[in-house]
């Protein structure tokens, strides 16, 4: 199986196993002192199909990291399941088939941007694919920065690396929690159209965590609307806009509708 | 003028300052006889007749520092990674850590004269108190890589070794190098209080038989070429720390 | 740079402190599971203390076992119980020492702390006496209080007041950097503030400027505790005839190794108190102004 999905090229991911995301019926508490909890996430029902690009969009709080962090295996639901590719978020991981992209993008200040989109071989022990990694690093637009180190490096250019990172063995899934949320207004748009242009080649099963109505909307086939205290699923919109990477769709009127609409959405859910 | 060139101007000036008001009170006795005018102490370390006894002294001592400080810097590191492989043993190594802190090395002093001879007893010293300092700032470099990158490990499907030797210890490495300019004055006072204790050579021995014989010359240098050496160390130890910093952070 | 030794050793300490309110195994527990049978409870809490204190627990069992299979008397070495004996049986020999070095290290502590944190506010108010005054500041922090103990003696003399000038030097220059170096770190945006609000310097030293070092000031206060008690234990031991550190040597020059070994083990225990009366202090008054 590993060596199938490593063999995978950029353009043609692997087929034949099952990569669809089910959360059924998970809530989160948190203990408190003197026996008290708090609930940070009540009957949470989702299914992400194969190969489907779906955005959680919320209000901060909302509960809506932490359900990216239960599918990521980094905490476990209170009550409820949760699978990934027909296993437990844990196995996956195990298995190195998961690709995480955070806010913060967590490159290695002391590697290049190379070896950092290398760490994931190293860290499964897989030998190194050069020619996988200089063709993603391509992708994402990051030739001739090779050897730079992070810190040179502007905070779209990290981003990007870090997704790179994300995509290096090509996973089964493909987690995104806030990557544009650190990057002016202007880079971000162009971040959303440069993750629309390489999922499209790509077509890998992903769950975007955002705040930013106008990215879920563009990014998204689905958007699911959160609200908080507990975290609750409020909504689910399907999105059907033809031409995502193109610029011109920022500007159509469907686009502008369903995006007022969420907005809208989203400041009833504050008020109450 | 730059500010780090002003502060350097400001520091060696007041350098100067204490140099001259400490010349200042010795030639003209304000303190009385036991103050000498710093250019007779400088005289006096500059005398070759006196260089036997001082070199001697300062071989005795520098060595004690240098193997105390190694052993030091060896179980610090160790114990840190102990740590950090086998939590359950953490708990325990922290509060020891934090007693060995809050003993006196004076107080430890018969227990290490039994177990080590009144030789050993410095670099025990000298090593407790190093140990001292490199676990807890180890430690704390271990720690310190935030939560991004164990969530990164962690969804990457690393093991605890993986994410050790990838993360913890390149992002430990500026912590332990502060935790080596701490250790340079360390090593100096930890070996001349061990040598309080029955060493027949060595820089504090020097201080109470000079003191004992009222030599204030002689006290006065071997008090000078203590602060150089802390001084020297100090100052290796923050060249590597800056290198250190530039590169991992 | 106002980065001395002192405000390094700061952040190592710091460190320490982290460390210790990192959470143990048993501190993962939820409460529901805790209540349950008495034998339970009691297998816990042992489980705790073993889990905290292994290493000091491994050394009592270690030091007997080493004193039998190296063959020493008792005479030489004395073992836990013979400590435990003389402290029992003579508790007049040690009260008078612990209470001397005690007042020297408590007086001396809160002397030099006193002295090094105005000195601390005169300094910060002027930047060409802090820039002349703060390396010269980092030398004099670096010369071993083994040198300076002889030195004060042969300028002060042997007796009590050496001690005193002594504790106050060691305290002096970790209060004093921390101070300046707790005054300076105040965000522009507060002073800021306080220059719309036109305040003169009276206002903002003691309205701004002190307060946001108070939690430096304590740390000086925690760090200077265990130093000053070493600091007073060495001088008595070489110099005054009162306190702890002149009972550790003369019962070492007349070889009662029961009384030496005792006269550490209350010096250690002096020195922990000390060390935990400054820590208490310290977190409830950070508590208070943070």
């Amino acid at each position: 199986m590993s060596s199938v999905l490593q063999q995978a090229s950029v353009t043609a991911p692997s087929t034949g196993s099952t990569r669809e995301i089910a959360l059924t019926g998970v809530a989160k508490t948190y203990p408190l002192k003197r026996g008290a909890s708090v609930t940070a996430l009540a009957g949470i029902d989702l299914e992400i199909a194969d190969g489907e690009f779906v955005a959680l969009l919320g209000p901060s709080g909302c509960g809506k990291s932490t359900v990216l962090r239960i599918v990521a295996g980094l905490e476990q639901p209170s009550t409820g399941t949760v699978s990934v590719g027909g296993a437990s978020p844990q196995a996956l991981s195990k298995a190195h088939r998961l690709g995480v992209a955070f806010q913060e993008h967590s490159l290695l200040p002391w590697l290049t941007v190379r070896q950092n989109i290398t760490l994931p071989y190293k860290v499964a022990g897989r030998p190194v694919d050069t020619a996988h990694v200089r063709e993603l690093i391509d992708l994402v637009g990051l030739g001739g920065f090779e050897d730079a180190r992070p810190k040179h490096l502007s905070g779209g250019m990290r981003q990007r690396a870090s997704i790179a990172r994300a995509l290096v063995l090509d996973p089964d899934v493909l987690l995104l929690d806030e990557p544009f949320g650190a990057l002016d207004a202007v880079t971000r748009r162009r971040m959303n159209k440069e993750l629309a242009r390489i999922w499209a080649e790509l077509r890998i099963t992903t769950l975007l965590v955002t705040h930013d109505v106008d990215e879920a909307v563009l990014l998204a086939d689905r958007v699911v609307v959160m609200t908080g205290r507990p975290g609750r699923i409020r909504h689910i919109e399907g999105i059907d806009l033809p031409l995502r990477e193109h610029t011109e769709l920022t500007r159509s009127p469907e686009f502008h509708e369903i995006v007022d609409r969420l907005t809208g959405m989203l400041e009833t859910t504050k008020a109450a | 003028m730059s500010s780090r060139l002003r502060t350097a101007v400001y520091g060696v000036a007041g350098v100067v300052v204490l140099l001259v008001i400490a010349q200042i009170i010795g030639t003209t006795g304000l303190l009385g006889p036991t103050w000498p005018p710093i250019t007779e102490v400088a005289a006096f370390l500059f005398d070759p007749s006196n260089h036997r006894l001082l070199g001697n002294a300062l071989a005795a001592t520098v060595s004690e520092a240098a193997l105390g400080g190694l052993i030091g810097i060896v179980a610090g590191i160790g114990f840190a990674l102990i740590a950090a492989l086998l939590p359950l043993l953490a708990p325990g190594l922290d509060r020891f850590a934090a007693l060995i802190d809050a003993v006196p090395a004076i107080a430890l002093a018969p227990f290490l004269i039994l177990v080590f001879g009144r030789e050993g007893t410095p670099v025990i010293i000298v090593a407790l108190s190093v140990t001292f300092i490199i676990y807890i700032s180890t430690s704390s470099g271990l720690d310190s890589a935030g939560r991004p990158y164990r969530d990164l490990f962690s969804v990457l499907g690393a093991r605890r070794a993986v994410r050790l030797g990838r993360v913890d210890v390149p992002a430990a490495l500026p912590k332990l190098f502060d935790g080596l300019t701490l250790a340079a004055p360390a090593m100096i006072l930890g070996a001349t209080i061990g040598e309080w204790f029955g060493a027949r050579r060595g820089l504090g021995v020097l201080f109470v038989s000079a003191m004992q014989n009222y030599r204030i010359e002689l006290l006065w240098s071997a008090a000078v070429l203590a602060v150089l050496c802390s001084l020297i160390v100090y100052g290796a130890a923050l060249l590597a720390q800056r290198a250190v910093v530039r590169r991992f952070a | 740079m106002t980065e001395s030794i002192t405000t390094e050793r700061a952040v190592v300490d710091q460190a320490a402190e982290e460390l210790l309110e990192r959470p143990g195994p048993a501190a993962t527990e939820t409460p529901a599971a805790r209540r349950r049978n008495p034998l339970q409870v009691v297998g816990r809490i042992l489980a705790a203390i073993v889990v905290r204190y292994w290493p000091i627990i491994a050394m009592l069992i270690a030091w007997p076992v080493w004193l039998w299979a190296n063959g020493y008397s008792r005479a030489v070495a004395p073992g836990p119980l013979d400590v435990a004996t003389d402290l029992v049986q003579h508790p007049d020999v040690y009260l008078l020492p612990v209470l001397w070095t005690a007042l020297f290290a408590i007086g001396g502590l809160l002397l030099g702390m006193l002295v090094g944190i105005v000195l601390g506010v005169l300094v910060w108010m002027s930047p060409l006496v802090s820039g002349l005054l703060l390396p010269s500041a980092l030398i004099l922090r670096v010369v071993p209080v083994t040198a300076m103990i002889p030195i004060l003696a042969a300028l002060f003399g042997y007796g009590s007041g050496t001690v005193v000038v002594m504790v106050v030097i060691l305290v002096f220059f970790p209060a004093f950097s921390l101070t300046v170096s707790g005054m300076s770190s105040v965000s522009q945006s507060s002073r800021d503030l306080f220059a719309v609000l036109g305040s003169g310097l009276a206002a903002r030293v003691f309205r701004l400027h002190l307060p946001a070092a108070i939690p430096s000031i304590m740390l000086a206060l925690r760090i200077s505790a265990p130093v000053g008690i070493l600091g007073v234990l060495l001088a008595e031991y070489l110099l005054s005839g009162v306190g702890l550190g002149d009972l550790l040597r003369t019962a070492g020059e007349r070889l009662e190794y029961e009384r030496e070994w005792a006269a550490a083990l209350v010096a250690t225990v002096l020195s922990v108190i000390c060390f935990g009366l400054a820590r208490t202090a310290e977190r409830r008054v950070v508590d208070r102004v943070t």
